[in-house]
């Protein structure tokens, strides 16, 4: 394992009974990166994150966390790993704060780390409230304290923004932010895509237990050819683009064009269409939404 | 000790835990009250014999509190999901168990001791009021102590019991019922089997009942009257009801354990 990987699967698999949960996963994640596991519901992002912190036991494959294989050293992997799985779970009947102490004695830290970490998550004035009265925004900050009290070096976080106000989404993307720039790397699973383009480096799209599509997130949407083209007279540009050799179609949008051509093959169609009397207002690589590039390559938006 | 001091965080803070406590004692002290206002058994409740008394009261009633704990302990990390915040953490299954079990039976043991606060208490008050004239044995002190650990080596049953059946089922409620409901499944069963005679006779003399009667009655026969124990000259030895109980203690720990090993928290 090359010592720049924070997580590596290699042919991952869970299979419960009859279902195949998780489907011969080859993922590699690396250090000081935020890396995005979205996917569709049922996709396996779960029962995966779940083999990453050792609650549920692979049918096949090998885990490897932080240099060290997750089967044979899932003590050590687990005391450098920060986790929030799906809803954060506590104990009712305690505090947020003996919450914390619950899990800084599990971590082996002092108490003294709660009290900076609940002012980083805005809970330092109703730490004593019982954890059953918390809102579900003030429940997932309490989540991302206990993932943080370890000061772990790799943060397994599963829909962090979910239930958190604007504001309360604006400073977890901060804080995510920070997280990376002091070297830590965040693996975050999640459906609020517009958070994941935003914040991670490189993305996983699961579905149907297998990753159908793993890189940078400025790579995928940028597809690599596609181009957009804005022209004053599009029927003509049409006919004019997809007469070139290299373009194989021209999608319509509006008063915009989109050419299925190598980018960087956009010089040459610009020259053409200036060629034939029509002047491109605008012309450049095709950026999808993280959204709809994930509705094309699952296939959900059909 | 992380897993254990996190565990008994928990315990101290939980309610749920003071009330069974406060039922144990609530129920101890109004029946010490009772015998000691009925004067063929008052002698039972003078000091230091009424310390002997509490704690047979208390292995009866072992099978009705120390499940609630038990079973709502090991069912509600399932029922809460909060197994996940701690094996995420802590992913020794074994020692998470054997933490929980030992934070429990620290519980059985404080209530227990509460009870030998409390007993010694109303037997002083008792011997205020009438002076005890019956001679103290020498060994009582001894007796008392065994009669403490016979105390909690039932209540280890009843936990394992209640812990095992909220784990296989991932519910409080499951471990709660099944633990109060084999108690008096096994009184109906010991009734039935005895009158039925024959084999059904040796089975209903190796139930776990049969042993965790004996103990602490052939532990507290020389110092309290026979109308106070279940007097049952065929009852198991000390011997017999320590290896009973120990081998059903076994059983139940190596199943929680195998289920707990082998299972996908998916909770």
């Amino acid at each position: 394992m090359s010592a720049d990987l924070a997580i590596v699967t290699t042919g991952l698999s869970k299979r419960y009974g009859r279902v195949l949960a998780v489907d011969n996963l080859d993922l590699q994640v690396l250090r000081g990166e935020i890396f995005g596991f979205v996917g569709p519901n049922g996709a396996g992002k779960s029962t995966t994150m779940r083999m990453l912190l050792g609650l549920v036991r692979p049918t096949t494959g090998s885990i490897q966390m932080l240099g060290m294989t997750l089967q044979a050293h899932l003590e050590a992997v687990l005391a450098r790993t920060g986790s929030l799985i799906e809803s954060p779970t506590f104990y009712p009947y305690l505090s947020g704060r003996d919450n914390l102490r619950v899990v800084a004695d599990l971590v082996g830290v002092p108490a003294s780390r709660i009290a900076p970490l609940l002012d980083l998550v805005d809970l330092s004035g109703v730490e004593r409230r019982k954890y059953k009265t918390y809102s579900l925004g003030m429940k997932q900050r309490l989540g991302v304290a206990a993932a943080l009290l370890g000061d772990p070096d790799l943060l397994l976080l599963d829909e962090p923004a979910n239930g958190l106000d604007p504001a309360g989404i604006v400073e977890m993307r901060d804080l995510l932010r920070r997280l990376k720039a002091e070297g830590k790397t965040v693996f975050i699973s999640s459906h609020v895509l517009h958070e994941i383009e935003q914040v991670c480096d490189r993305i996983a799209i699961l579905q149907k237990g297998r990753i159908v599509v793993q890189g940078s997130v400025q790579q995928l949407l940028s597809g690599g050819s596609r181009v957009d083209v804005r022209v004053a007279s599009p029927e003509r540009a049409v006919e004019l683009i997809r007469a070139l050799p290299f373009v194989t179609g021209v999608e319509r949008e509006g008063d915009r064009l989109v050419v299925l051509a190598p980018v960087d093959r956009a010089a040459a169609v610009n020259q053409a269409l200036a060629e034939a009397g029509l002047f491109a207002s605008e012309i450049r690589p095709h950026e999808e939404s993280l959204e709809q590039y994930f509705l094309d390559v699952t296939g959900e938006g059909r | 000790m992380g897993l254990l001091a996190a565990d008994l965080l928990r315990m101290r803070k939980r309610w749920m835990v003071r009330i069974v406590l406060l039922i144990l004692l609530l129920i101890i002290g109004l029946v010490l009250v009772g015998i000691g206002h009925n004067s063929a058994e008052a002698s039972n409740v003078d000091y230091p014999f009424g310390i002997l008394a509490a704690l047979v009261i208390s292995a009866s009633l072992s099978s009705f509190l120390w499940p609630v704990i038990a079973g709502n302990w090991a069912g509600n990390e399932y029922g809460w999901g909060t197994i996940r915040l701690t094996l995420a953490r802590k992913p020794n299954r074994i020692e998470m168990v054997l933490s929980a079990l030992i934070s429990i039976m620290l519980t059985v043991a404080v209530g227990l001791l509460l009870v030998v606060v409390l007993s010694t208490v109303i037997g002083v008050i008792l011997n205020a009021i009438t002076p005890v004239t019956r001679p103290i044995p020498s060994d009582l002190g001894i007796v008392a102590v065994k009669t403490f650990l016979a105390d909690c080596y039932n209540g280890l049953f009843f936990v394992l019991l209640a812990y095992a059946a909220g784990t296989i089922f991932q519910s409080a409620a499951a471990g709660i019922g099944f633990g109060i409901g084999f108690g008096v499944a096994q009184t109906v069963l010991t009734g039935i089997f005895t009158a039925l005679g024959g084999i059904w006779h040796t089975v209903a003399d190796h139930l776990p009942e049969a042993y965790l009667t004996a103990l602490p009655d052939r532990l507290t026969a020389p110092d309290l009257s026979t109308t106070f124990r279940a007097a049952n000259p065929s009852e198991p030895s000390i011997m017999a009801s320590i290896v009973g109980i120990g081998i059903y203690c076994a059983v139940l720990l190596a199943v929680t354990l195998a289920v707990v090993w082998r299972r996908d928290v998916t909770a």
